[in-house]
């Protein structure tokens, strides 16, 4: 009896809420972006207990401990393990804004994993969060092609082959293998270093093309362009070529727009797409108001991608897939969309256009000729911004806020300064200003 | 070793005394046991918390783990579905069952429990503040926690068995798993 009238003496005080202390501001900011407890002898800890800094100045210090140097690889790498534990920390949160995980047709592809990195959509948002003086626009723009340095004792397997396999299938690529061990930085993949000379496109009726192909070949858009991030998502299997009609890589679409945008489909109301009704199609969605809500999105940033197909090296398995970007015919044209079948599609010029109507309610209907004008008409979305703003959100204070509830001031959680940030960093486009702002906010001290 | 209404109300004791709601994921909760109790724990953790994904959260990457006798090895318990997990989780009944669970195993074995006593002092006037410090290094409220812990009266045969028991106490507390 004594114990239940002790504690429920401590209830009222329990539920009163208090302003973080100076430590415990960096004890939580250094738990959060190290998965770890500082030690003792913590040089930002003991300044802080000493008074020099305040926390917030902790953790602003504790993020400058993982700044990429001109190589891309976290500063003193060898003995800076606060830096290395942060890159980890950032690099799989920045892993988790994007959804798809697995290559099409892994199975029978095992190798993809060990050529393609899986990681690279990752590995541009978390290089753009620890350069210096670059601009958050950048992930989806340029056609570098990232992958993780990584260092470790040679690896007893590898993720797409099993221990057995490692010497019988791996020794043609060695040189080319994605690194494997403990992150410590972020580099570029040599461009025609990983030249091959011919695919094949059916699992059971393959046909040999011998054509030259580079795994590192990215059509610029960043992120959006990289070989990794248009193989988990373009949702065509091996061999497929797009025909204008019901066979376009819409998914790709989909899920960038989830992945970078924060929103699911449709994003466009009735009135946006009348324009686009196809009456005489002979596809059923392209003749009605309500699927195309959703097709015009899908489809017209899809038909950007028309000349890509999945291919694998060997078809005889034990081998890794890839996208294939077909050359263009200059005899053959094409409209953004036909939404007509045409077996010919493929081979056209891509260009195709983004419609995409913001939660602010501005509507972007624009043209789209490359990877990289995708990539610019995506950062002139509101919601490329504050998709980023409410993702921090939820990872420094354990708040849900999704995007609609910013937008449509939904949340009681939700304060002016949430907004103050956002406009800070639409204005400055820097992803580490953004980190700073939230850690610099009374959202964050007050753990409100 | 404790009845379990003991253990609830004194768990709310510890409980949340500031607004966030943030939960320490898997790799967190497991590296803060790992610097109290020493490296023999480190089978218990990697069996009771790693493997723990979906109820403490925290991704892993495929591309990390080069030694494990399994490919997913223990940072991807389930596999390349483990490295779109939350980085953190809500989930709270199964993760006190679990925590509960595993500050039974660290205390109970004689190796782990050794370590995180190896500097509490033996005075009676220390040796609560110290333990509490163990999981609350920088708490504004040690004091208060102290008197709270004392009220309870702990009695043990031995000092070992007392800190035992208390060393439980605050490990089964709530506050030092939020971030």
């Amino acid at each position: 009896m004594k114990y239940i009238l002790l504690a429920i003496s401590f209830i009222p005080f329990l539920s009163l809420a208090k302003e973080l202390s100076n430590v415990e501001i960096y004890y939580k900011c250094y738990g959060q972006l190290t998965s770890d407890v500082p030690d003792d002898n913590d040089i930002i800890l003991k300044a802080i207990i000493n008074e020099k800094i305040n926390g917030s100045e902790g953790c602003l210090q504790l993020l400058d401990m993982a700044d990429l140097n001109e190589s891309g690889d976290i500063y003193d790498y060898k003995k800076n393990t606060v830096g290395l534990k942060i890159l980890k920390t950032i690099n799989l949160f920045h892993n988790t804004w994007f959804a798809s995980f697995l290559f099409d047709m892994a199975n029978d592809f095992p190798m993809t994993y060990d050529l393609i990195e899986p990681e690279a959509a990752a590995l541009h948002i978390t290089k753009n969060l620890l350069s210096k003086n670059i601009k958050y626009e950048e992930i989806v723009l340029g056609n570098d092609v990232l992958q993780g340095h990584r260092i470790g004792d040679k690896p007893k397997y590898y993720v797409g082959g099993g221990k057995e396999r490692l010497e019988i299938d791996y020794n043609n690529f060695g040189g080319l293998l994605i690194d494997r061990g403990q992150l410590i930085g972020v580099k570029k993949a040599q461009k025609n270093r990983a030249v091959f000379n011919k695919f094949e496109d059916h699992l059971f009726y393959p046909k040999r093309h011998e054509k030259k192909y580079d795994i590192h070949y990215s059509p610029g858009g960043g992120l959006l362009g990289e070989n990794s991030y248009i193989l988990l998502n373009s949702g065509r299997t091996l061999g497929v070529t797009m025909d204008g009609g019901n066979v376009m890589p819409r998914k790709y679409t989909q899920q960038l727009v989830k992945d970078l945008l924060c929103r699911n489909l449709p994003v466009l109301d009735n009135d946006d797409v009348k324009k686009y009704v196809v009456k005489d199609s002979n596809i059923s969605f392209a003749k009605k108001e309500s699927c195309m809500t959703c097709h015009v999105t899908l489809d017209y940033t899809a038909a950007l991608l028309r000349n890509t197909q999945m291919i694998t090296y060997d078809s005889g398995g034990k081998s890794f897939a890839s996208m294939y970007f077909n050359e263009v015919d200059p005899k053959i044209s094409f409209d953004q969309v036909t939404h007509f079948k045409d077996l010919n599609y493929y081979k056209s010029k891509p260009h195709g256009r983004f419609v995409f109507k913001s939660l602010n309610g501005k509507l972007l209907d624009t043209e789209i000729t490359s990877f990289d004008e995708l990539g610019r008409a995506i950062t002139g979305v509101d919601e490329f911004y504050s998709c980023a703003l409410v993702r921090y959100i939820n990872f420094f204070t354990g708040k849900s806020i999704t995007i609609e509830d910013l937008y449509l001031r939904k949340s009681d959680i939700l304060k002016g300064e949430h907004f103050e940030i956002l406009e800070k960093f639409k204005k400055e486009k820097s992803l580490r200003g953004l980190v700073r702002n939230i850690l610099n906010s009374n959202i964050y001290k007050n753990g409100e | 070793m404790f009845k379990p209404i003991v253990l609830f109300f004194f768990m709310l004791l510890f409980t949340n005394t500031s607004a966030t709601s943030n939960y320490g994921n898997r790799h967190y909760i497991s590296n803060k046991l790992l610097k109290i109790f020493g490296e023999s724990s480190s089978d218990i953790l990697n069996s009771e918390i790693m493997s723990q994904i979906q109820i403490f959260g925290g991704p892993c990457s495929l591309m990390e783990d080069v030694n494990q006798d399994q490919p997913m090895g223990v940072n991807c318990p389930n596999g390349f579905s483990d490295s779109k997990v939350p980085m953190n989780s809500e989930e709270k009944m199964q993760r006190s069952k679990v925590v509960s669970n595993v500050c039974k195993q660290l205390v109970k074995r004689d190796k782990t429990f050794k370590y995180a006593i190896r500097n509490i002092s033996t005075k009676e006037d220390h040796y609560y503040t110290d333990l509490i410090k163990l999981f609350y290094p920088f708490s504004d409220e040690v004091k208060e926690k102290v008197n709270k812990l004392k009220k309870l009266n702990i009695k043990a045969k031995t000092l070992d068995d007392k800190m035992r028991k208390i060393l439980e106490l605050i490990c089964l507390s709530e506050r030092w798993q939020k971030l």
